[in-house]
């Protein structure tokens, strides 16, 4: 009988370890410096991308086999396409909760020194771009080498914990793990973490979101705060890129995103505060050709256009309404244009 | 007169297995073993630093003492092969491995070794998917990795006279400096077996040499040593016990005749590899004719048809007896 070439040091999967962290990890086990290779070696064909987007649920009883761990480890940590109903917006599956098909980090390895200090592997959570910092550690996540400069990847690796470019005679010179990143003050951290958990653990939500999101999914309230946070950095940087990927890089993004957490805590009435805080960025700003509702609101004038799920961009728009009454003028034109401006673009 | 026993070749290849299971614990074999314990449990005292220390270059790690090296060479028929298959069995029937550890690793030394030939080979032995893709320093870093994450204490490098078949000094040079890495970076303790052409590898590099810690040359027994030509007598009284127990021949009396003793002692030059691979003749000499007793004149026809275990010396010692059927 036919028994596929395995590995000769098996390794099992930790429970928030990303499917490319524990396939490079164990590579690195044996001695493999690139997993790519050793996926066609093991039979898995070769591509010209990223080596993660070639396998799938029907891969884990092979690959676990090959790895040395259970089907049932691997299951969970693909990453395929989920319908979510009265959406035009794709999702994916991320630790087992749908997320936008754009925000999660498929090329840079992010990682945290102080937690690989602590056990050495990749947290799946690393891996999602609106978040930048580690949720374990409260430490900023690096993504490139202190000393070379170059980006951290998955096509090469000696290790997660080690620079891939800085090296000699098949040895990695850099060891990332000794590296000090600044981290996030502890009121911040408490609050980071609940959200963070939202998407690793989502069965265990914090009591610091309030009751009124008690009957929505964990996922789609990370999404609704992940879309304040988008139209927050869309009003105060009216010229930047919509593209999602984009604005998770800017430098901006960060802080908010913290803002939109607070928002999202004492939601509905922060929306009060929320508006204002818009009118006052929008009433400095040159808004270009906008007028009426559109110019004072900027982003928030169509929710629909960030939001996620139809639910989110009624929750945004109503709350918006509550706290900036429509006049007179802005009813009938909202009536005569449908009160609703379709998404063109999908996943923004 | 009883019928002449007829047996398929299927039948015969399977009684032939039988001759894997005797092997006689000689004095040699009993110190070599030791020896092998004592580099392994010295390896595992090194196991938890080396493990720590696995991802750096060997420049940036903490100097270790090297591994302790355990060499056994002599002559082809003087039971290294036997030595090295009765450690692996006691290891298998005496230890209990956590699960994905392989704490012995075993491998060939391919023909014209080059230093990456020799990583290739100890891949083999891990079981690596892929042993002979990679550089150098891949291959060498890789071996390192797995011994470490293997728990690997001990790799048994057999054929070891490989290295030296071909013309090139520089070639030795390579393997006996990846050999003498091996020990000096802590990959795992180390134990060569080879013909006495092996020893040339020590020519090549004069620290490696000085990291052997045990050398032991094997020639078998010799007939001025009363405990060697006791020894002797007792391997041909196991064999001549054992046969009939596992139902190889009904009867192998003839092994302990004064006489076939002498004549297989001047036959084989004392040597037990030698002992073990002529009986297995002879018995299937016996099988294939159909005969229920092991005669002297199957010796005579086992060294008449394999010349080639007897090319130093090749009389044939049992000639008197090729008329005894």
């Amino acid at each position: 009988m036919f028994a596929p070439p395995k590995l000769p040091v098996p390794s099992t999967p930790f429970p928030d370890e990303s499917l490319e962290g524990f396939i490079a990890r164990s590579c690195n086990a044996n001695g493999w410096d690139r997993p790519n290779q050793v996926l066609e070696i093991l039979g898995h064909g070769k591509s010209q991308g990223l080596w993660s987007n070639r396998l799938s649920d029907e891969h884990a009883p092979m690959l676990a086999k090959q790895f040395g761990c259970k089907p049932e480890q691997l299951v969970g940590r693909f990453h395929r396409p989920v319908v979510v109903p009265e959406t035009e917006v794709v999702f994916e599956l991320f630790c087992g909760s749908p997320i936008r098909l754009n925000a999660r980090e498929k090329t840079i390895r992010r990682i945290s020194p102080a937690a690989l200090r602590a056990a050495d592997y990749h947290r799946a959570p690393w891996q999602f771009q609106p978040f930048k910092y580690c949720a374990e550690t409260g430490e900023k996540l690096l993504g490139a080498c202190p000393e070379c400069d170059k980006n951290l990847g998955w096509r090469k690796t000696y290790g997660v914990g080690f620079c891939e470019h800085c090296v000699e005679d098949g040895y990695a010179l850099v060891d990332l793990r000794t590296v000090e990143r600044p981290r996030l003050p502890d009121a911040d951290l408490s609050v980071y973490r609940a959200v963070a958990a939202l998407l690793s653990k989502p069965a265990d939500r914090s009591d610091i979101f309030p009751r009124y999101f008690q009957s929505w999914p964990a996922w789609e309230l990370l999404d609704l705060i992940l879309t304040l946070g988008v139209m927050l950095v869309r009003c105060h940087d009216p010229g930047s890129l919509t593209k999602r990927s984009y604005i998770y890089s800017t430098f901006a993004w960060h802080a908010n995103f913290m803002a939109a957490i607070k928002f999202a805590i004492s939601w509905p009435d922060s929306a009060t505060v929320l508006v204002d805080d818009v009118l006052r960025v929008r009433a400095s700003q040159d808004t270009g050709w906008s007028y009426g509702r559109m110019r004072k609101l900027g982003p928030f004038f169509n929710p629909e256009y960030y939001a996620g799920t139809p639910r989110i961009a009624f929750e945004i728009k109503s709350a918006v309404d509550r706290a900036l009454p429509l006049t007179e003028e802005e009813q009938q034109r909202r009536w005569w244009r449908g009160g609703f401006r379709p998404s063109i673009r999908n996943g923004i | 007169m009883k019928t002449p026993r007829i047996l398929s070749p299927d039948a015969i290849a399977n009684l032939m297995r039988e001759f894997r299971k005797i092997a006689l614990h000689t004095t040699a074999m009993k110190q070599i073993h030791r020896a092998l314990d004592i580099a392994r449990a010295e390896a595992r005292e090194s196991l938890v630093e080396r493990k720590q220390w696995i991802d750096y270059p060997p420049a940036l790690r903490p100097k270790m003492p090297p591994l302790p090296l355990v060499v056994a060479f002599g002559p082809s028929g003087t039971g290294k092969d036997t030595i090295i298959a009765e450690y692996l069995k006691n290891v298998r029937e005496s230890e209990q491995w956590p699960s994905g550890k392989q704490l012995v690793v075993s491998f060939e030394l391919s023909v014209d070794a080059t230093r990456k030939a020799l990583h290739g080979d100890f891949l083999e032995g891990t079981e690596d998917p892929h042993p002979g893709v990679g550089t150098d320093p891949s291959l060498s870093r890789r071996v390192r990795m797995q011994a470490a994450n293997l728990d690997t204490e001990l790799s048994i490098c057999n054929e070891t006279q490989h290295v030296v078949g071909s013309d090139s000094q520089t070639r030795n040079k390579g393997v006996a400096d990846a050999l003498k890495k091996f020990l000096n970076h802590n990959t795992s303790a180390l134990s060569l077996f080879g013909t006495n052409n092996a020893d040339r590898i020590f020519d090549a590099n004069n620290e490696f040499v000085q990291r052997s810690f045990k050398r032991y040359d094997l020639i078998g027994a010799r007939a001025g040593v009363p405990e060697e030509r006791r020894e002797f007598m007792e391997l041909l009284q196991l064999f001549a016990m054992k046969l009939p127990e596992y139902g190889v021949v009904e009867s192998a009396k003839i092994l302990t005749d004064p006489a076939i003793i002498g004549t297989i002692f001047t036959q084989c030059k004392g040597r037990y590899g030698t002992v073990g691979r002529l009986l297995k003749n002879a018995a299937r000499v016996a099988l294939m004719e159909g005969s229920y007793s092991l005669l002297p004149y199957h010796l005579w026809l086992a060294v008449s048809g394999s010349k080639m275990l007897f090319e130093d010396d090749p009389v044939n010692y049992f000639s008197e007896f090729n008329e005894c059927r």
